[in-house]
């Protein structure tokens, strides 16, 4: 039986690029080889059965492996008796998942919220304010002429975005590398600035100011000063005129715009700068989304509560209001008092003042691997690794769905989240009607 | 010496982010970055130990020389729970805490040393009474 298999079209469960073109080789269900992927997505296949979570557990002073339903029956019980749970991660899970998170949520009165509130949060604010041109990652590889990356690192964080979708492409009438520019904006001389035709070296929490002047050369004002976020205001308005004069254009902009002062104004500026060249050319502007399937969670939420995160079902009815209802000012403040995370660590990604509360209270946590959360939490549940060993749907990061495979079967006693979820949400209404 | 500090991943630690426990993240997620000329004025060399402090508190690090001078005044390190213990959870009603750009103190540390996540986290949540 150690006969080799290989799937093909495997969409790849790491970064927002969901690359579909990987080959997975199978034998024994172990995964040996793996093709196309770039090595963020390789050591994930790869490392798959490392530093796994073996059993559902319980932890109340300590730990003691439990059955699957004792684990549910606790969840249930922990979430149900709360006044104020926060239901977070759901970036790196399946949308199945989040329809299914979004009715615990709503059957619980808690709060669900996605990584987005800490990665792309603030743009989506900007995105209600100023609105956004947009298209498909597809149509940027075919037309794009002029691409900007501004405060991301591709290189780092999405290795195969330019290889797939913009300046390493080879779209239909931008076929080679010289067909395009591609400019740089950050703090620092990053790995994808080398790669450029252009780059410019700005102050850090220098964005917003750096995107207005660029706003302003548009509109034919003068910069009067000398520098503008430490750079010669002659680069912007250079860089002003070669936007203006591409012929499609398009804006990738990262974490550098979302968390650095500022935050949902910067995004706002760079939209607004986008809208206004419109007026001369054609631009668009794509977030350089981080997790697989954040933008699931964002289009899950929006269609089943009419809000993309962070939002409050205290009430009986949805609410929305980040800064109140987005998960770090929720346990920064000690609002929430009991958790339930998919997917996530937030113990390590959470500054410490909301992790420290987080640790503090009730939490279960639903996970493949061990993180710092599933150590401090009080109910664990093994969870099958999403686009490994469970299939479902995710959104790439300019809203495109891609379907994820299973290549392997997942270890004795983990299951698919939407199953963990579901048994938890069928145990919370058998209580509530007791 | 004032520094303005960056968080950022890196494929090290994107690569290591599902093996938290794994020397692989510790070192991805323990290292700050700091120009070479700013190293110089610190007097600290690769791979000796800094300590980095905010309002929230300090935390150790290992410096080394980064591969992306200059970038004079501003220190790099990627996402994790060792940059995290001295962030503010402060988000300026964005529900988006400052994770670029915050200001931190950097000094030479001479003897310190990097905690491994299990210490990290029994240092930081001890408070909070969950780790026997
Ligand atoms: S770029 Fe992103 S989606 Fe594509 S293979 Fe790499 S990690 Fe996976």
């Amino acid at each position: 039986m150690s006969e080799e298999r290989t799937v093909r079209d495997v969409a790849c469960p790491f970064c927002g690029c969901c690359c579909d073109d990987l080959e997975v080789t199978v034998a024994n269900d172990r995964i040996v080889r793996v093709r196309n992927a770039c090595a963020l997505g390789r050591s994930k296949f790869e490392s798959a059965l490392e530093g796994r979570v073996p059993n559902p557990r319980r932890n109340f002073g300590n730990a003691v492996e439990v059955r699957f339903s004792e684990a549910v029956e606790l969840s249930a019980k922990i979430l149900s008796e709360a006044r104020y749970p926060l239901l977070w991660g759901w970036s790196c899970t399946t949308s199945e998942a989040q329809r299914v998170g979004v009715e615990l949520a709503e059957e619980v009165g808690g709060v669900i919220d996605s990584t987005t509130s800490t990665c792309h949060g603030p743009g989506i604010l900007a995105v209600h304010d100023v609105g956004e041109s947009s298209c498909t990652l597809g149509e940027v590889r075919h037309r794009a002429d002029l691409v900007v990356y501004w405060g991301c690192n591709p290189v780092h964080a999405h290795p195969r975005h330019m290889q797939r979708y913009t300046v390493l492409s080879e779209g239909r009438f931008r076929k080679r590398r010289k067909d395009r520019r591609m400019v740089v904006v950050d703090v620092r001389r990053t790995a994808t600035a080398r790669m450029a035709d252009e780059f410019i070296q700005i102050e850090p929490n220098g964005d917003y100011e750096a995107l207005t002047a660029i706003r302003m050369c548009i509109r034919g004002e003068e910069l009067e000063q000398e520098n503008v976020a430490g750079v010669p205001s002659g680069r912007f308005e250079e860089l002003a005129d070669e936007m203006m004069s591409c012929e499609f254009g398009a804006m990738f902009f990262g974490l550098g715009l979302t968390m650095s002062e500022g935050k949902s104004r910067n995004v706002d500026a760079a939209l607004s700068l986008v809208r206004e060249l419109n007026e001369r050319t054609k631009f668009v502007i794509i977030p350089m989304r981080g997790h697989f399937n954040v933008t699931g969670a964002n289009e899950v939420l929006a269609w089943q509560t009419g809000y993309p995160f962070a939002v409050d079902f205290s009430q009986g009815y949805p609410r929305y209001n980040p800064g109140e209802t987005t998960a770090v000012d929720i346990a920064k403040r000690g609002d929430c008092d009991a958790a339930l995370v998919v997917a996530s660590d937030p113990i390590s990604n959470f500054p410490i003042g909301a992790a420290r509360h987080l640790a503090s209270i009730p939490l279960v946590a639903i996970d493949p691997h061990e993180t710092a959360t599933t150590k401090v939490a009080n109910v664990v549940f093994p969870s099958a690794i999403v686009g490994i060993e469970a299939g479902g749907t995710v959104y790439r990061m300019d809203g495109v769905p891609i379907e994820l495979k299973k290549v392997i079967e997942p270890p004795k006693g983990s299951f698919r989240d939407e199953e963990i979820l579901s048994a938890i949400l069928k145990a919370v209404r058998a209580l509530r009607r007791r | 010496m004032k520094v303005k500090l960056v968080t950022v991943r890196s494929l090290a630690q994107g690569g290591a982010k599902d093996r938290k426990f794994a020397d692989e993240f510790n070192k991805a997620a323990t290292r700050c970055e700091v120009d070479e000329e700013d190293m110089e004025e610190l007097g600290v060399k690769p791979g000796e130990c800094v300590k980095l402090t905010t309002r929230e508190g300090s935390v150790v690090l290992e410096a080394t020389k980064s591969s992306q001078s200059p970038h004079r005044g501003i220190v790099f390190v990627a996402y994790g729970p060792w940059i995290n213990s001295i962030t503010s959870s402060e988000t300026g009603g964005t529900g988006m805490p400052t994770l670029k750009g915050a200001e931190a103190e950097i000094e030479p540390c001479p003897g310190g040393r990097v905690l491994g996540l299990e210490e990290l986290l029994d240092r930081n949540l001890k408070k909070a009474g969950r780790l026997e």
